[in-house]
């Protein structure tokens, strides 16, 4: 094996490992996120009985929603909302 | 004025540029990273965008972004919030990259390529009605987009007139038919994003029986809308798509590779008919609002061109516009056309005639391409000549692969990266999906037969000669190969295995068989055998062809017996020739009985046979013509060296064999072959006979000898358990029955992992193969390809209810009278998917068609996508020329330039393994 090949070796297995911490830190991070916000978000719109989806669970006789999409002034595309 | 269009981070990345209201390049990324529905940032497609506008990125005046990120967002988070806590993996799953990058367009742009001013960002499904409506011919059109799902919408409706687009209402996410389709296609065992066209295509094979049932699932309300039941569904809060209650209402869900059953056909043709009753309960709805008889569409939806064409039947419009890139990565050009036309209020100009945006290479680049490669090929002295020889090609039932000019925008290949090939050919279909489309194969323990005998399929050299059978008159015939077909495949197979047949095969291969339709009353088989599907065949019962009715093999007169060196006092004269017919039947004699030694300077031939058997004098007598014999211990005895030294060649019992060219001769002199090897090992029990021999290649033989006779063929290998005894094989003769029936619990599906083989030959299809010495024939097999015909003629075979189809969006009806003259692009219902073509959008291609019809009085050719399976179509003379040295396509007409396949080294191209499925 040459210098070369073991030092590729070398990188890809940082790399590697630099990956799977990523993804350790990814998951405790964004579990506690989950836990501390979208966890107390649900609750709270539970108690409040707000739906974040139409589930379509009532019977709407209609189910366009009626949003006007036309012209904006330049500056509204500039939004990314 | 330049202006950027951009999508991308769903599916079908893609980036389009304009030039004061003019399409300068357009293209997906695929098409660049090879990676089919490249989704990542389309940096490649922006470069060459950029590269031929000759600008760079800060150049650029407005770069304008397909959807709305944050709004996006929002209902991605909606989700999670209201899945609690069920929802956490797939927040793990999306969020780190909306964090990296879906939510830092700016910052990817400014690095990327160097762009640093505003970006503008479009709802997604105005950039869909933009990408339809302002490069259509209208000037006021309904408009209808319907995909899987934008920031929220899934379907909107509205109206555009000149510069102005008003999409008056929407149907929200999760309500969404692109997003049932597509749990259909996962339900029925297919990649989601990708195989809705399969679901599509096989549709007209079933009968719609759950359409009830899906009316459950989906619900149409009077003012044109619908919804979905959501228990149906967890797509709004899995990677998953259908909820165990679609299981409980359609029946388990079909597992990948697994056997695609009349179940699974119904169930696509009942999607097939709700979903089309749902497009057009929508439009007549839009229809009754805006009174227009004009539509533009656009959306994943929209690529089903089977609905699409019946648009004009079931509703009151009667001009339809569909951009040929109607998915996501049209949104782009949508994008980049609204800023120009609607925002900037710019007059439109622009319609979209053809799709030839992508990247283009001048003959001088292909040239040093091709020197540089050091590839064989020819130069064509004009466009005459190119359209003369490519039109001559196709009509000779050459494959060719054709890369003229720009590539197409959009995922049909539409006369840039096409492959084209003769439609009025019925092999057609099977050969181009054998050849090109590496479909349908064989286990790796599967035997052909070929001019040297059995041989593995890894084992078959080029230029093979392979045993198959032509139908009409059930003769077996030799052909040389065209192409070995190669590749690994890891999923079921179909494995039909009984007493007399071994066979096993991938899902989607042919098989040639009949259905047993009602055994009780006399009406046993259906009157033909054809090409089934095997999955078609799995758990039914069948019958399979094991034999053959005709061989024509050469007669010879003679047999010449090679001289040897004899003693000055050896008297004897030397046998020189010998009657072919007497040779054959001592030859019989002496492989099922004979055996030779040597002792002190005498060269003995024995034949062992009783003188009470009845053979024995039919032995004598054969004896009498070839040379002086004695009768001693129950063997004829015979002393000559001129053959014993031709016989010591076939060694001692376990290595004897039938030479080659013997297993050439005609039927009547094979039989007499057959006839004295039965005379030894061979037994009889009426129409069965039974040849056993320890010589496993002696057994070969008598297997090839048997199938060229016309007997159904199986051998038995009985092992011995002392292992100085050679095993026994005992060959199973059947003259009664060419036929094999299969029985219901006789064919099954198995877990496989490894490689699978197949061949294409010129014609019939139908090969001659054994598994575990079970012989067979088996075929091929095809589906039905897309065809391209002059827009003048079009009306003439098509019942066409417009002047022309550019796009290949919309399926006609083929008028009857040219079902069976165009057979290779006839669909099962007798529809095609076609795409017109003038000499203003493509004069090379269209001339190549007008061309080819002077030879077969129908101008019509197949066009089908430049690609290997798993990869997007090809988009550079090196993608070009490696799809053709990987596949079976004969010619590349590349540019000005023929390459012809079989005059360059294969090996060093050969993309046979990048094959995927």
């Amino acid at each position: 094996m040459s210098f070369k090949d073991f030092w590729k070796g070398c990188k890809e297995g940082f790399a590697n490992f630099g990956h799977d911490i990523a993804n350790i830190v990814n998951f405790i991070l964004l579990l506690f996120v989950y836990i501390t916000a979208i966890a107390p978000t649900k609750l709270v719109a539970k108690l409040f009985g707000k739906q974040f989806l139409d589930l379509g669970q009532d019977n709407k006789a209609s189910n366009w929603v009626k949003n006007k999409i036309t012209k904006q002034p330049y500056e509204s595309y500039l939004r990314r909302f | 004025m330049f202006i950027l269009g951009i999508s991308c981070y769903y599916h079908d990345a893609a980036a389009c540029l304009i030039k004061d209201g003019k399409i300068i390049a357009a293209a997906e990324e695929e098409r660049f990273t090879r990676k089919k529905h490249d989704t990542r940032f389309p940096i490649n497609a922006i470069n060459f965008c950029l590269k031929e506008a000759r600008i760079t990125g800060n150049q650029l005046d407005h770069v304008v972004f397909y959807e709305k990120p944050l709004i996006k967002f929002e209902r991605i988070l909606s989700q999670h919030i209201q899945a609690f806590p069920f929802s956490f993996p797939t927040f793990f799953k999306t969020i780190p990259s909306w964090l990296n990058e879906k939510l830092r367009i700016p910052r990817t742009l400014k690095k990327r390529i160097g762009y640093k001013k505003d970006i503008l960002y479009l709802d997604h499904h105005l950039s869909h009605a933009a990408s339809s409506f302002l490069v259509s011919p209208f000037k006021k059109s309904a408009i209808l987009t319907i995909d899987g799902v934008g920031e929220w919408a899934t379907t909107t409706m509205g109206i555009a007139e000149d510069n102005n687009i008003t999409l008056k209402k929407e149907i929200h996410f999760p309500h969404s038919l692109g997003l049932l389709y597509s749990t259909i296609t996962a339900f029925l065992g297919f990649k989601v994003n990708n195989d809705e066209y399969k679901v599509m295509g096989l549709s007209p094979y079933g009968k719609p029986i759950y359409y009830e049932k899906f009316k459950k699932i989906i619900t149409l309300l009077k003012d044109g809308s619908y919804k979905l039941d959501m228990s149906y569904f967890v797509y709004h809060y899995r990677s998953k798509m259908p909820s165990r209650k679609l299981s409980k209402l359609l029946g388990p869900p079909r597992k990948p590779e697994s056997k695609l059953e009349q179940k699974h056909k119904d169930i696509a043709a009942s999607l097939q008919k709700i979903t089309e009753e749902t497009i057009y309960h929508m439009l007549n709805q839009l229809y009754k609002e805006t009174k227009t008889p004009y539509l533009c569409m656009a959306g994943g939806v929209c690529l089903n061109s089977v609905a699409n064409g019946k648009i004009k039947k079931n509703t009151p419009f009667k001009h339809i516009f569909i951009q040929p890139a109607a998915s996501d990565a049209g949104t782009a050009l949508g994008a980049a056309f609204y800023v120009y036309n609607t925002i900037l209020d710019n007059k439109r100009e622009y319609v979209m005639e053809d799709a030839y945006f992508g990247p283009e290479f001048s003959n001088k680049s292909i040239k040093k391409f091709l020197n540089e490669n050091s590839i064989k090929h020819s130069e064509f002295k004009d466009d005459q000549d190119l359209i003369k020889t490519t039109a001559s090609l196709i009509w000779k039932n050459k494959v060719i692969g054709w890369f003229q000019g720009k590539m197409e925008w959009g995922p049909r290949a539409l006369g840039s990266r096409s492959i084209l090939s003769n439609a009025c050919n019925p092999n057609m279909q099977e050969i181009l999906n054998l050849k090109v489309k590496h479909r349908e194969c064989y286990d790796e323990k599967t035997e052909i037969l070929t001019r040297d005998g059995w041989k593995f399929f890894s084992e078959l050299k080029k230029n093979e000669e392979v045993a198959t059978l032509n139908p009409k008159n059930n003769e077996l015939e030799y052909q040389r190969i065209e192409k070995k077909v190669k590749h690994n495949y890891t999923g079921n197979m179909v494995h039909f295995k009984n007493k007399r047949i071994d066979l096993m095969v991938t899902p989607d291969h042919k098989v040639w068989a009949k259905h047993i339709t009602n055994h009780q009353k006399g009406h046993a088989y259906e009157k033909k055998f054809t090409l089934i599907y095997a999955n078609d065949l799995l758990g039914k019962e069948h019958v399979q062809r094991k034999a053959i009715h005709k061989w024509s093999g050469k007669e010879k007169e003679h047999f010449s017996l090679p001289k040897i060196r004899k003693s000055k006092y050896d008297p004897r004269p030397q046998i020189n020739r010998i009657s072919m017919d007497l040779w054959l039947e001592f030859l019989g004699y002496y492989l099922s009985e004979g055996s030779i030694t040597y002792h002190e300077g005498h060269y003995r031939i024995y034949i062992a046979q009783s003188k009470h058997s009845k053979y024995y004098r039919r032995i004598e007598m054969c004896l009498n013509k070839i040379a002086k014999w004695n009768y001693n211990v129950g063997c004829f005895r015979l002393c000559h060296k001129q053959l014993f030294e031709y016989l010591s060649q076939f060694g001692k019992a376990n290595d004897k064999f039938i030479p080659r060219e013997l297993l050439e001769l005609s039927e009547r002199q094979l039989r007499i072959l057959f006839g004295a090897l039965m005379c030894g090992d061979g037994t009889s029990r009426g129409k069965q006979l039974k040849y056993t021999t320890v010589s496993n290649r002696l057994a070969e033989n008598v297997q090839e000898l048997g199938i060229k006779l016309g007997y159904s063929v199986s051998t038995l290998k009985d092992k011995r358990r002392n292992p100085n005894h050679n095993d026994i094989y005992s060959v199973r003769l059947n003259k009664g029955s060419e036929i094999s029936w299969v029985r219901k619990s006789q064919s099954f599906l198995e877990k496989y992992s490894g490689k699978v083989y197949c061949v294409s030959v010129p014609k019939y299809h139908l090969l001659c193969v054994k598994r575990n010495d079970k012989i067979v024939f088996s075929g091929n097999s095809f589906r039905p390809f897309a065809p391209a015909v002059p827009a003048e003629d079009a009306k003439k075979y098509f019942e066409l209810d417009k002047e022309d189809e550019k796009f290949m969006l919309f399926v006609y009806p083929i008028k009857k009278a040219y079902h069976k003259k165009i057979p290779a692009v006839t669909h099962v219902d007798g529809s095609g998917r076609l795409q017109t073509i003038t000499k203003q959008q493509n004069p090379l291609y269209h001339g190549v068609i007008k061309a080819f019809g002077k030879h077969s009085g129908i101008p019509i050719v197949i066009n089908t996508s430049f690609n290997i399976r798993g990869e997007p179509i090809v988009c550079t003379p090196y993608d070009a020329y490696r799809c053709m040295m990987g596949t079976g396509i004969d010619y590349l007409i590349i540019g000005n330039f023929l390459v012809k396949r079989a005059d360059n080294p294969k090996d060093m191209w050969d993309s046979e393994g990048l094959a995927k499925d």
